[in-house]
């Protein structure tokens, strides 16, 4: 009795051990660039293409923060259809992805583009897709490319197909050139150009328009100009000085910054009826609105606590709240399309850094290090990256950064100074 | 023509065919040897092991004894009772016989003097005559009643004493067969206190086994936890995630490995929702692999052929 009921005891003991399935949890990864490889597109036509269609995926991704692209001397073979990717020697190379393609003329004329994305570990084509375009799209190809496997391989929209809108200078400030760019600083483009100081621009929410500050009539007004026409028009000339245009997330209103015998005040415009209203009224500097997506809250610099501190106003009530408490110089929010983020200039003794701050945590992290004089941080539509002026070799240049401060890389430019980056929506 | 004839060929060509048949049946012999030593292909070395039941092959054991016991003793007995048999049946013989020679002397004396009383009553009537042959006749019923008493009396003390032995051997039967059963009884009593001495020991042995059981899995569990720890910071090592995730995002994995530590597949069982997180699980997986994996194999069948993983990026920080 007594070792029958043991061995009961015993199988039951058994049963219930393998019925326990063991569970291993995992919490510590790497938030790290994926590597992954741009195999160089084949093409089989008799002259070489105007564009290198691969190459420009390549510096998109590379150059985004979120991917380490393979450099191309190290490939082991250059594969252009699925079939020859050989995983094993991906894997050795110690990649994650690799994209292939073949360019090809299309039957209907113009060009017609191939691509797949292949995953090395598990062995398998996750996408493939086809696009076509003219001899004069093909940047905008490469670019669309880009979009596409950056969000199936991250799952956030690419904004590689975005513009930037910026102002560039000559040494003796005798010219100012207000130009929009590809994100990565190619196939610049004039929008305006003056003998006076052009500063602020503003992209409208449908990236149809740039707000903009000009001083050709001898003081400050604010003007927009649509881009598909260069048509202008002066949309804020009050007496005194206005600065710092800012469009709401909707499209209908306007922030901006008007200021009379020295004391600059926070203004809103409706833009369909044009009637302004006074925000705030504070014998300190309040500047630099930004809206918040609720269309009501605005982040804004102000000096009312001494040094410049960035604080929220409530656009219906008027309530302040302060934001910022780290360092003497926190100033020029701009904010994360989801709002979780708020990136604004860090001063720190004589250095002015690009920082962030996690608006739910409200832990601050400065990204840049390898620059001193940071300004004007405008944020990527899809919150990855941060483009900002800062100053290289006595000149202003154009900088980015990733969010996560991983990557940071200059904006070639044609010439003299840039400033003030504004970053496009994501246009469709 | 000779064989000496240098023109001739017999001589080489004899030499040849003598070679060869010599060469053809060397190789025959050890062909045929050879062909025997061909190694036969090694089973894999796979060994298959039981678990013996000690208890239940002693308690086998126990009741074969037993049996084999009953048997040898119901085989004496019946020897013992086959010999009594045979010694009764020569006894009975014996005294037959020298009753029958006993009777016989007997009838041979009443014989002769028969014969000598006839003579005496001859001669008698010789001088008696007539007178005297009644009186013969009347001794001579006598003395045959006398014998005829004498025969009785004799064969019935020849049955009691019959019937005495008759009793006694009863008797002794009766005792021997109390005596065996007595002893029998006494064995059967001994080995139901050696089997339960028998199962007692079992019973500790059992509880040993337990021990020593209890023990094995206390290892394995060591082992388990060790490797567990291994396998988490072999994988973490290799997982690089998109940065764009939330840290309360989780994606649940199931492995199955061979005891290599290579996973064969990596299927996710609870998608976080996000692709290129799952994906960046399943990617940290099969970089990893081969996994580290304990060498014990039942602890990796038991614990590691099927293995669940849950990944959250609790260290995310974009």
């Amino acid at each position: 009795m007594v070792i029958r009921s043991f061995m009961v005891i015993f199988f039951l003991s058994l049963f219930s051990t393998a019925q326990a399935e063991l569970v291993i949890e995992v919490t510590q990864g790497k938030q790290s660039a994926i590597p992954v490889a741009i195999v160089p597109f084949s093409w089989n036509g008799p002259e070489t293409l105007p564009e290198d269609i691969s190459g420009i995926v390549h510096n998109d991704l590379g150059s985004s923060g979120y991917f380490n692209a393979l450099d191309r001397g190290l490939m082991i073979s250059y594969p252009d259809n699925p079939d020859d990717v050989v995983f094993a020697d991906w894997r050795n190379l110690r990649q994650d992805f690799v994209v292939i393609g073949q360019v090809t003329v299309a039957p209907e004329g113009g060009y017609a583009v191939e691509f797949h994305v292949m995953d090395v570990h598990n062995r398998i084509e996750l996408l493939h897709h086809r696009v076509k375009g003219q001899e004069n799209q093909l940047r905008d190809i490469a670019h669309y490319v880009s979009d596409y496997v950056f969000k199936r391989l991250t799952g956030i929209p690419g904004v590689f197909s975005t513009k930037l809108v910026y102002v560039t200078t000559n040494p003796q400030r005798t010219r100012f050139n207000l130009s929009f760019a590809d994100a990565d600083g190619a196939r610049e483009q004039l929008i305006f150009r003056s003998e006076q100081p052009v500063l602020s621009p503003a992209w409208s929410p449908d990236g149809r328009y740039v707000a903009y500050v000009s001083f050709e009539n001898g003081r400050s007004e604010i003007f927009f100009q649509e881009l598909a026409t260069g048509k202008r028009t002066k949309v804020v000339s009050f007496d005194g000085s206005n600065s710092a245009p800012a469009f709401s997330p909707d499209g209908k209103k306007l922030a901006f910054v008007h200021s009379t015998l020295g004391n600059p005040e926070i203004y809103v415009m409706d833009l369909a009826s044009r009637s302004v209203t006074q925000l705030t009224k504070h014998y300190g500097i309040d500047t630099e609105p930004q809206w918040m997506n609720d269309n009501r809250h605005i982040m804004f610099t102000s000096s009312r606590a001494g040094g410049p501190q960035i604080y929220k106003l409530d656009s219906e009530t008027g309530a302040v709240q302060r934001q910022t408490f780290e360092g003497r110089y926190n100033a020029r929010p701009r904010l994360t399309d989801d709002n979780s983020k708020m990136v604004f200039v860090h001063g720190d003794g004589d250095r002015f850094h690009i920082a962030v701050q996690d608006l739910e945590t409200r832990r601050v992290r400065v990204l840049t290090s390898n620059t001193a004089l940071d300004e004007s941080p405008s944020v990527a539509p899809n919150g990855s990256m941060i483009i900002y002026a800062t100053t290289e070799n006595d000149r202003n240049i154009l900088a980015a950064v990733s969010v996560d401060g991983e990557a940071q890389f200059r904006l070639p430019s044609r010439f003299g100074d840039v400033r003030e980056p504004a970053w496009s929506p994501i246009m469709n | 023509m000779s064989l000496q004839d240098p023109g001739s060929y017999r001589l080489p060509v004899l030499f040849a065919i003598g070679l060869h048949v010599l060469v053809v049946a060397l190789i025959a012999f050890e062909w045929q040897r050879s062909s025997r030593n061909v190694p036969q292909p090694e089973p894999p070395s796979m060994t298959a092991s039981l678990v013996p039941d000690y208890a239940a092959r002693e308690k086998a054991r126990k009741e074969q004894e037993l049996k084999e016991k009953l048997a040898a003793e119901k085989a004496a007995k019946e020897k013992a009772a086959k010999e009594k048999a045979a010694r009764e049946k020569a006894a009975r013989e014996k005294a037959a016989k020298e009753q029958a020679a006993k009777e016989k002397a007997a009838n041979e004396k009443a014989a002769a003097e028969k014969a000598a009383a006839e003579k005496l009553a001859q001669e008698k009537a010789a001088a008696e005559k007539l007178a005297q042959e009644k009186a013969a006749a009347e001794k001579l019923a006598k003395e045959k009643a006398a014998a005829e008493k004498a025969a009785a009396e004799k064969a019935a003390a020849e049955k009691a004493a019959k019937e005495k032995a008759a009793k006694e051997k009863a008797a002794a039967e009766k005792a021997a067969r109390e005596k065996a059963a007595k002893e029998k009884a006494a064995a059967e009593q001994a080995l139901m206190q050696q089997l339960a001495l028998e199962e007692a020991e079992a019973e500790l042995r059992m509880q040993e086994e337990a021990a020593r059981r209890a023990e094995a899995e206390a290892k394995a569990a060591e082992t388990t936890a060790e490797y567990q720890d291994l396998i988490r910071a072999r994988v973490a090592e290799q997982w690089s995630y998109p940065p764009n995730v939330t840290r309360d995002l989780e994606v649940t994995v199931r492995l199955m490995m061979i005891p290599t530590g290579e996973v064969i597949s990596a299927t996710v069982i609870k998608s976080s929702g996000h692709e290129a997180l799952d994906r960046s699980v399943e990617q940290a997986i099969m970089k990893a692999s081969p996994l580290p994996v304990p060498q014990d194999i039942q602890v990796f069948e038991q614990n590691f052929r099927n293995l669940t993983m849950k990944f959250r990026p609790e260290n995310a920080s974009w």
